[in-house]
């Protein structure tokens, strides 16, 4: 190739780079790009840029709050037993539809063209009740066991924290109400320690909410909170959460727990209704 | 994926969290819903423009990061970038299986207008970054701003663009090239101001 036909290649090439960034390039000129960037540092240069500028685009889009039922059904299909009965129960469920039929048909074929036999067909039926009782029960078991291991995960983390409190070190401390006017006779003790990302909350005296609405607990870290879950209160006003931070809890220096929408919040929207400070508090031992 | 160093490292709260989604731990996963669930949506949402659709699209973007969570590579990108690639990626999958595409022509320009003067939302550096960008797209001329738009947010090729638009496809990729250009001029310009400003 002539060197004057070949930089024309070049720079058509080269004029591809942004819609490639962008993925907008259609398959020929996509191996055309790849290959020219590869052999090209100023094309490549350039390419990093656009995909700076693509990867800017994504955060163009104004966020939207998404509906409730998204994390409703998040929350369904990431359950503990959401896979493991499925796995167990979906099948035996088809094969006791295909089953069934199948049998019975036998059972009447049998009869059209055998004389009556009143005691093998007796018997065909209570194996085919009994065969359907069995395949109920395997499912009604899948179900327990998925039932068991969430009981477990949960038990999992509370063993956790009273072994913190078992060893020793452990933090205490009171979360006075918010506010005047929120819930001034509310009251909550924190319970975990600094080297752990466990904590037990026990909260008292907390309003009792409107149906769709939660407490959620917030840890402080700075001017960031993030969420470490959420919970009820039951008629008297007694609630509590176990729960996992994403840090050690000696890295948090403040817990909230406010009124939010039942699916959660991003960020607190109320005024706490209990809350304190954790930092510069003295760890039992 | 190596455990973290939460201390050193400021992005370590995200390979944390990351850590836990992909040990399965369900409240992890809440966490990065309640941190990017609106932007997730609303890329989504601007992909599809539907809310039936959107909201299938974000639950295979959380359920994907459930079930591919160790494949997020912290030297390689942002948490939230890599969310965010996923969701367009999810949206513009679910968009081609519906095999439609949204209307984008005068609304969406009507609507880029609106929101490029929203007040600002969320305090992440990377968002006002894109709404910057939003703005900049404002000032191109529509019919370039309108193939990027369709290029990034509907997935189209050049030779979809071209036969979406009913336009030649020599005047597609001039269009989009032209676009794009501007906008990585006006970008480079403002990053280069911000840096010594």
């Amino acid at each position: 190739m002539a060197p004057e036909e070949k930089k024309t290649d070049c720079t058509e090439i080269h004029e591809l780079i942004g819609a490639y960034c962008l993925g907008a390039t259609d398959p020929d000129e996509t191996g055309l790009v790849e290959a020219h960037l590869a052999e090209c540092p100023e094309a490549a240069a350039e390419a990093a840029e656009y995909h700076a500028l693509a990867e800017t685009l994504l955060f163009s889009a104004t966020p939207v709050e998404p509906p409730a039922s998204l994390s409703a059904s998040l929350l369904a299909a990431t359950a503990p037993s959401s896979d493991a009965p499925l796995s167990v129960a979906l099948p035996v469920q088809t094969k006791a539809e295909d089953t069934s039929p199948s049998l019975w048909h036998r059972i009447q074929a049998a009869l059209a063209g055998l004389s009556l036999r009143p005691l093998p067909v007796l018997a065909g039926i209570a194996v085919v009740t009994l065969l359907a009782a069995n395949l109920y029960l395997i499912s009604q078991i899948g179900a327990l066991q998925s039932s068991v291991d969430a009981l477990q995960s949960q038990a999992g983390q509370q063993v956790a924290v009273l072994t913190q409190v078992g060893e020793g070190a452990y933090l205490r401390i009171g979360l006075p109400a918010g506010p005047a006017g929120i819930a001034t006779d509310a009251y909550g003790a924190l319970v975990c320690s600094p080297d752990q990302p466990q904590g037990f909350l026990l909260a008292e005296n907390l309003p009792v909410l409107q149906p769709g609405h939660a407490y959620q607990v917030w840890l402080g870290q700075g001017d960031i909170e993030i969420s470490a879950g959420l919970f009820n209160a039951n008629a008297a006003g007694y609630g509590k959460l176990v729960f996992t931070a994403p840090l050690p809890m000696g890295q948090y220096d403040s817990l909230l727990v406010t009124e939010e929408p039942a699916t959660g919040s991003s960020q607190p929207t109320t005024p706490p209704t209990i809350g304190g400070s954790i930092y510069g508090e003295e760890y039992q031992s | 994926m190596a455990v973290p160093d939460t201390q050193a490292n400021p992005d370590a709260a995200d390979a944390a969290l990351m850590l836990r989604i992909t040990n399965q731990d369900q409240t992890a996963l809440m966490e990065l819903y309640q941190r990017f669930g609106s932007q997730v949506y609303g890329l989504v949402l601007r992909v599809l423009r539907d809310s039936q659709l959107a909201e299938e699209a974000a639950q295979d973007t959380f359920l994907k990061v459930w079930h591919k969570a160790e494949q997020w590579d912290p030297s390689r990108g942002q948490l939230s970038s890599w969310l965010l690639t996923i969701a367009r990626y999810a949206a513009i999958d679910r968009l081609r299986r519906e095999q439609r595409h949204s209307s984008a022509s005068g609304p969406f320009l009507d609507s880029l207008a609106e929101h490029a003067s929203a007040p600002e939302r969320v305090g992440d550096h990377r968002w006002l970054d894109g709404q910057l960008l939003r703005q900049f797209m404002t000032t191109l001329p529509e019919e370039q701003a309108l193939v990027i738009e369709l290029a990034f947010f509907q997935g189209m090729t050049h030779s979809e663009l071209a036969e979406y638009l009913q336009w030649p496809l020599g005047t597609v990729k001039t269009r989009l090239r032209s676009g794009l250009q501007k906008l990585r001029a006006l970008w480079m310009q403002s990053q280069e101001e911000s840096a010594a400003g």
